[in-house]
């Protein structure tokens, strides 16, 4: 238990831990949430996990919780932060987490659900075999030693030059779907190969593809800009860097635990292992973290254009990408190097998607100047956890929530039963509240709610 | 005494692991990883397959992430799942900051996991010699990304 008395209310949706609770802080630590939020928050260890990058080396201004702040390892997921690398601000794997730039991408059609309510079913059926997901199964897509580097380096590019989805699908992903500061000579021999098989695959867990329709406009002068209108449907898709990501970043919180003592740096949690930005090792990361970026944006334009040919066999018509967006990520923006891990850029006038759990709702939004000015430019990035997943495969049977979901015009489509419990939307805490309390706040806000029709993810 | 435990946690799994002796801490560890991310066993006719591990770490929590690690690496590389293990050896020069250890895993071919692990974590990670639990004369808990 995080003890509240040391919280003190800056306002309505934030609060703040105050520098001198504990003597390694560096700056203070925030929390964007409603008061009832903060509850549950210091209910788990996340305040104790934000509280620790807090103390991280060249920290500066304040680290912060986005409301759907929960507990992981190393940051709380929901975490952001900023270094000042002029500072010997530090770089940090560990607090951008394994999936780098785990995100997600929204597609749009000229087509209302009352034009194909009929077909929604086929629709997610014919994803479902179509886009490899879950567990076991390899991408279609095989590469040699050379691609892969070509992956590496050029992100969705390198997708678009092969013939998945086109350039106007570029201007519109963030880092326009390839990040520069990369090098694959950086990447371990391991991470390669644990990716080889894996592009164009959505993985499990919380990955899906998920068809939806617009259910309700908040702004409709930015929906418009946006190309969103009412029933209109539209397709979520949500995964990252697979095997490569994961690796990359095991490998390099094994570098930095070892160089730390080098820079004289103290952590209080190993998983925050890191290394000052300029260093050799913090550049070297830098640099590898931008080939796992490059890869996830190369996985989604593939998915996405896997998404294309069944929208074209069973619907008809093009899909456009609206907008594609990272939630674990680092990157330098106004000379300080960000740190998102599960939370989403929010710059002015910039589409934010939000993914909800499944069955209930995700958010398009827009984000604000407040945010650059307050939050490093960021906010939440879904639901967030608040149950394990032993737990909610005991409250929950698959197939009954598959049922469920049915009945209320949702098909789910899975190879696993308990994949689908371990996602209930009781796992997780409310994403309409999440989104409201960004929306209050002024971090970022609501444009459009999408309702889910089908769901497609692996076990 | 248990091998080990799991235990909950919101977003990722936890397991507790128990041992006579460090190896046996390291192996039953090992044996946690796989509970947790269970397994599809291949139908196809393939013996089981005899492999070595290497790690190394600073200390031994680090040189139990590198061993789970790279454990965990081989088993998505192969597809095999390793509960064999055998010649399990650790050596600890405190002094250098240098620890490693060498064993010898068969390897079960599988299908599938049940479940991916994306990584081993360090959070929570702490070997405790002689715990007041009595659960064994080494414990730890390990935290994986799922």
């Amino acid at each position: 238990m995080f003890p509240k008395n040391v919280i003190s209310k800056i306002d309505d949706y934030t609060w703040e831990i105050p520098k001198s609770f504990r003597s390694d802080m560096r700056v203070p630590a925030r929390v964007i949430a409603t008061e009832n939020m903060l509850d549950e928050a210091v209910s788990d260890r996340s305040l104790e996990q934000l509280v620790n990058i807090a103390a991280l080396p060249g920290v500066v201004k304040y680290a912060l919780a986005m409301p759907d702040v929960h507990e992981g390892y190393g940051a709380p997921i929901g975490g952001v932060f900023a270094t000042d690398p002029e500072n010997d601000g530090v770089i940090s794997p560990g607090a951008i987490g394994y999936d780098c730039n785990c995100g997600v991408r929204l597609l749009t059609s000229r087509t209302t659900y009352e034009q194909v309510k009929d077909k929604i079913k086929d629709l997610a059926l014919g994803l479902f075999n179509h886009v490899p997901s879950g567990l076991g199964k390899g991408g279609k897509i095989r590469l040699t030693e050379q691609d892969f580097d070509k992956v590496l380096e050029k992100g969705a590019e390198w997708a678009v030059s092969k013939g998945y989805g086109n350039k106007e699908d570029l201007k519109v992903i963030e880092e326009n779907g390839r990040k520069m500061e990369n090098e694959p000579e950086k990447v371990s021999k391991r991470a390669k190969n644990r990716g080889r098989d894996q592009l164009g695959t959505i993985g499990s867990g919380n990955h899906f593809v998920e068809v939806q329709k617009v259910a309700e406009i908040y702004d409709g002068k930015v929906a418009e800009t946006f190309g969103l209108f009412p029933d209109q449907i539209t397709i979520l898709i949500h995964t990252g860097s697979r095997g490569t990501g994961h690796q990359i970043a095991t490998d390099y919180i094994n570098v930095m635990l070892q160089a730390m003592p080098k820079y004289g740096i103290e952590i209080p949690d190993r998983e925050l292992s890191c290394a000052p930005f300029k260093s050799p090792e913090g550049q070297d990361y830098y640099l590898a973290h931008g080939c796992a970026i490059n890869f996830a944006f190369a996985n989604r334009q593939i998915v996405a254009h896997l998404v294309r040919e069944v929208w074209e066999k069973i619907i008809g018509g093009e899909l456009q990408t609206l907008y594609e967006v990272a939630h674990n990520i680092g990157k330098v923006e106004n000379g300080l190097v960000v740190h998102r891990k599960g939370a989403t850029r929010s710059f002015d006038n910039q589409p934010v998607l939000v993914p909800g759990s499944m069955g209930t709702a995700s958010y398009v939004l827009v984000g604000t100047k407040k945010a650059e000015g307050e939050t490093f430019g960021s906010t939440c990035h879904g639901a967030g956890r608040r149950m394990s997943r032993a737990e909610a495969k005991r409250k929950v049977r698959g197939d009954v929530l598959q049922k469920e979901l049915a009945q209320k015009g949702i098909t789910v489509v899975s190879d696993s039963l308990p994949g689908i419990a371990e996602e209930a939307p009781l796992a997780y805490k409310d994403v309409n509240e999440v989104v409201e309390v960004v929306h209050q706040a002024g971090i970022s806000k609501k444009v459009a709610k999408l309702k889910p029709l089908g769901v497609i993810k692996g076990g | 005494m248990k091998n080990f435990e799991i235990l909950p946690h919101p977003s990722d799994v936890k397991i507790r692991a128990f041992g006579h002796t460090l190896e046996e801490l390291f192996k039953n560890a090992a044996l946690g990883m796989f509970a947790v991310s269970g397994r599809v066993i291949s139908n196809r006719v393939v013996s089981d397959k005899e492999r070595e591990v290497l790690a190394k770490g600073i200390d031994e929590e680090a040189l139990l992430v590198s061993f789970l690690s790279e454990i965990w690496y081989l088993s998505e590389l192969n597809k095999e799942v390793y509960e064999d293990f055998s010649e399990i050896k650790i050596i600890k020069n405190e002094k250098n900051k240098n620890y490693q250890i060498k064993a010898k895993m068969l390897g079960k071919p599988i299908e599938r996991f049940n479940l991916e692990i994306k990584a081993v974590t360090f959070w929570d990670l702490e070997i405790v010699e002689n715990p007041p639990t009595g659960g064994g004369q080494f414990e730890t808990t390990v935290t994986f990304d799922i």
